[in-house]
């Protein structure tokens, strides 16, 4: 029926009829605006998203009679943690939070029977298809297709156009997030497809992406973004040599390496060359930036992070924070390459500092450089145990000179022992995972040795049980006795020269 | 008077409007001939596996050559290494690899997969010898190479690091150790720089007739840089023209562009590695057709004397992106 006719029929006259149709059209309609880097930030996650599974989570085609089709789960999902990012879907739009519920209640991780309907997704399994991850990445609360995005979004006139948070879409086959357009005409996408079934980046050239219409979301400005932290999982190296992204907390310049750091100013000075960039910084946080330029630019590739302090108000101090997640039990190592070529500036102090509570407190000073005058690059090396999966580690440098600051080439990894081989999850078994708590069964590559030395952490770090057990060949088993609540613990397992890491659950 | 101003502006107009080294494809004496090596078909028994799935067409992703006579296929539709031999065009061993894989490289007998945050190694045999996970901070890495004992993630940026070490360079390594990058200029140029294994840097300018859509690198030797280059037919909805181009190099130096072939517009699957430069310069060009992946050799060879691609290859104008499953999504 005609939706006027209807109103009409109602008791509404035409013109009122035309004004509530505006209206409910508009309510239909996405009216928030949003910003590319806010895209960017809410895409993220997608893509980073990790999550528990147990054997329910995992199907083969299996029947979901109420949405008249079968699921399948992605063969990457497996039984204990699975990362990261979220599993496909077709037809699928879970949000990060209802995958997560989702799971206890035994739907499947992801689908990848594509043979039926599509809609099985929210059902029977989580996840989310393309168009699905890129509704979220707009901030959409209803789920867009890829025939229907194109009604809140513009086309482009060139695909050399597009920016972070757009498009490439191709209608009623797929859709791709931009995060970066390179200058050699490649693109780094964000999807939701069925290449690795789940979301993930994707880089493209120009002829991977025929047919497809470059657009932007109507709605998407450049206003200030929402502040977001995000914590690293180890190892995280980067030697500055990528463009550096907008902080989303501190707006205005490009003052991050990437997304796991903030700059911090220090207090001292109230505005100027007190912040941190990539050396080649030339926007306006810097006045003269040519002055104070150290050489060579960098110890590794062509670019170093610069504190630039010349000319600058005396003692002024500048801060960049790195969030990490050491939650992984044991010793960890910070390395970083270390430049400032000046005699005695006045004042003078370098601080690596780590707090553990998301940088609302720094009590550890890791390393102190009291020399003010490094000549050449030279590599600082310090350790931490520290199990925070909150921690920030802060590069702190309070100077009066001519010279600048440079680091480069920063790896912060778990200290590893020579000789020492480790094994990623897949490669060695333990059964029954989840656990009743009782007995953990397991297989491990061939090893020289005849016992197991075993240590399981609980999520703060504390060790929990630590104990030799027998190998039977490849297979042991470790008696728990009900000594451990329900939870997620790390099991660590060495044999001579052999590790094993492996998370568990408790039940 | 009044002409000596007008020849002056003109000159400083010129020289700031005109690249001091520029080069274009126009009137060049060598191309790429073209021979066909071998031809697969999909989905036989010893052929190759080809998959459609919701957002791409898969088959093969990657190809190496392994010797002479065997060529290794990296399967993203059935998560596999099939070598294959290189006239016959047929598949001899198989074995699994993890889910996934984006690129590989083969050397010293071992396979380096790569997959999203890690490289994984396998023997001829198929056995993982190692795993050698990568920060989570270097994203959407989608090639992999190898060079003098060491591991390279080749990233989008355009810029290479070495997995070993966390060393980062500008530019990607190529199988003679020299770093190469491009970069869009304007409209119809793009810059090439290289770093040659003794340091030499060297930077050139290149124009094309169309709008240039991207510059991609195929290799180097000691005396080429190849090039993918790629140029617009339509800027939205995408669709664009692809050449192989040769660049001279003489002692780390860049001339002029030496060889340039039209590359067919035929893709059955999405492929990460469609080109290899070999050690004796010759280029090694897959293509997926519908009718079967097909592995040619180019060659440079006096213009009048090239040998174009076959018709199998120029007459269907196929990509994959045309014909992807029809989701028929729900809003």
């Amino acid at each position: 029926m005609n939706i006027f006719r209807l109103i009409q029929q109602k008791g509404f006259g035409i013109r009122s009829a035309m004004v509530l149709v505006i209206v409910l059209c508009s309510a239909l309609l996405p009216a928030q605006s949003i910003t590319r880097t806010q895209i960017h930030y809410n895409a993220i996650p997608f893509t980073t998203y990790s999550f528990t599974a147990t054997s329910s989570n995992i199907q083969s085609n299996s029947s979901c009679p109420s949405a008249g089709g079968n699921v399948t789960t992605p063969s990457w999902v497996v039984v204990g943690h699975n990362a990261p990012g979220m599993a496909y879907c077709w037809g699928g739009f879970s949000s990060l939070s209802s995958f997560t519920t989702g799971l206890t209640n035994g739907k499947s991780a992801g689908d990848n029977d594509c043979t039926t309907n599509g809609d099985c997704c929210e059902t029977c399994a989580l996840g989310v298809d393309c168009s699905g991850f890129v509704s979220h990445a707009w901030g959409l609360t209803t789920k867009y297709s890829t025939t229907t995005l194109p009604n809140i979004s513009t086309a482009y006139a060139s695909a050399s156009q597009v920016k972070q948070g757009d498009i490439f879409n191709l209608s009623g086959s797929h859709v791709r997030l931009v995060d970066t357009n390179y200058a050699s005409g490649t693109f780094l996408l964000m999807e939701s497809s069925a290449v690795d079934w789940k979301v993930s980046y994707r880089s493209y050239t120009a002829a991977q992406l025929t047919s497809y219409t470059p657009r932007w979301y109507v709605n998407a400005d450049s206003g200030a973004p929402v502040c977001n932290h995000y914590y690293s999982t180890l190892p995280y190296s980067n030697s500055f040599e990528t463009a550096w992204d907008m902080d989303s907390c501190n707006s205005g310049a490009q003052r991050s390496p990437d997304k796991y750091w903030k700059s911090n100013i220090g207090g001292t000075s109230p505005a100027g060359n007190d912040f941190w960039h990539r050396d080649d910084y030339t926007g306006t946080d810097w006045t003269s930036p040519s002055s104070g330029m150290y050489t060579p630019s960098a110890s590794t590739g062509s670019y170093s992070a610069r504190f630039h302090n010349d000319p600058s108000p005396a003692g002024s101090t500048g801060q960049m924070d790195l969030y990490l997640n050491l939650s992984t039990p044991g010793s960890k190592t910070i390395k970083f390459d270390y430049l400032h070529n000046e005699a005695s500036p006045s004042p003078f102090s370098f601080n690596v500092l780590l707090s553990t509570d998301g940088g609302v407190t720094f009590p550890t000073n890791l390393l102190t450089i009291t020399s003010a005058q490094v000549s050449t690059w030279t590599t600082q090396t310090v350790t931490t145990s520290a199990t925070s999966a909150t921690c920030v580690l802060r590069f702190s440098v309070t100077d009066k000179g001519s010279v600048d600051v440079g680091v480069d080439n920063l790896n912060v990894s778990l200290t590893t022992v020579t000789g020492i081989t480790s094994y990623s999850e897949d490669e060695f078994t333990l059964f029954p995972n989840p656990s009743d708590g009782t007995l953990l069964n397991g297989t491990v590559p061939e090893t020289d040795r005849n016992t197991l030395d075993v240590h399981i952490y609980n999520m703060l770090g504390s060790e929990v049980i630590s104990r030799q057990v027998s190998l039977d060949g490849k297979n042991f088993s470790l008696r728990m006795d009900n000594q451990l609540a329900a939870g997620v613990y790390l099991f660590v397992a060495g044999s001579g020269d052999k590790q094993f890491r492996k998370k568990i659950i408790v039940k | 008077m009044k002409k000596t101003y007008f020849l002056l502006a003109l000159s400083l107009c010129l020289q700031y409007t005109i690249p001091a080294q520029t080069a274009s494809s126009g009137n060049l004496k060598t191309s790429f001939s073209v021979q066909e090596l071998s031809k697969t078909f999909w989905n036989t028994g010893d052929g190759v596996p080809y998959k459609s799935v919701p957002g791409a067409n898969l088959g093969i992703t990657s190809f190496e050559q392994m010797d002479k006579n065997r060529t290794a296929l990296l399967s993203d539709a059935s998560n596999e290494i099939r070598i294959m031999n290189s006239a016959t065009g047929k598949t001899s061993i198989k074995f699994s690899v993890m889910p996934t894989p984006r690129d590989f490289a083969y050397d010293n007998g071992n396979f380096y997969v790569l997959n999203e945050n890690q490289v994984n190694v396998y023997d001829e045999n198929g056995k993982n010898v190692k795993s050698m996970p990568f920060p989570n901070t270097l994203v959407g890495v989608g090639r992999i190479a190898r060079y003098n004992n060491t591991t390279w993630l080749l990233l989008p940026s355009g810029n290479s690091v070495e997995l070993e070490t966390g060393t980062a360079k500008k530019g990607w390594i190529t199988a003679s150790g020299n770093f190469v990058a491009a970069v869009l200029k304007n409209t119809n140029a793009y810059a090439v720089s290289i770093t040659t294994t003794d340091g030499k840097y060297d930077t050139k300018l290149f124009t094309t007739d169309k709008k240039t859509a991207g510059v991609y690198i195929v290799g180097s030797t000691t005396d080429r840089v190849v090039l993918d280059v790629q140029t617009y037919i339509s800027e939205s909805p995408i669709q664009v023209e692809r050449h192989l181009v040769s660049i001279r190099l003489s002692s780390g130096v860049m001339g002029e562009l030496v060889s340039d072939v039209k590359v067919p517009d035929c893709y059955y699957v999405l492929s990460d590695k469609e080109f290899n430069l070999n050690k004796d310069g010759s280029v090694t060009h897959m293509i997926t057709a519908p009718d079967g992946l097909h592995l040619f050799s180019l060659t440079e060879t006096e213009l009048t004397k090239a040998k174009s691609y076959p018709s199998s290859v120029t007459a269907v104008k196929y990509h994959f992106n045309d014909h992807l499953l029809q989701m028929n999504e729900q809003k």
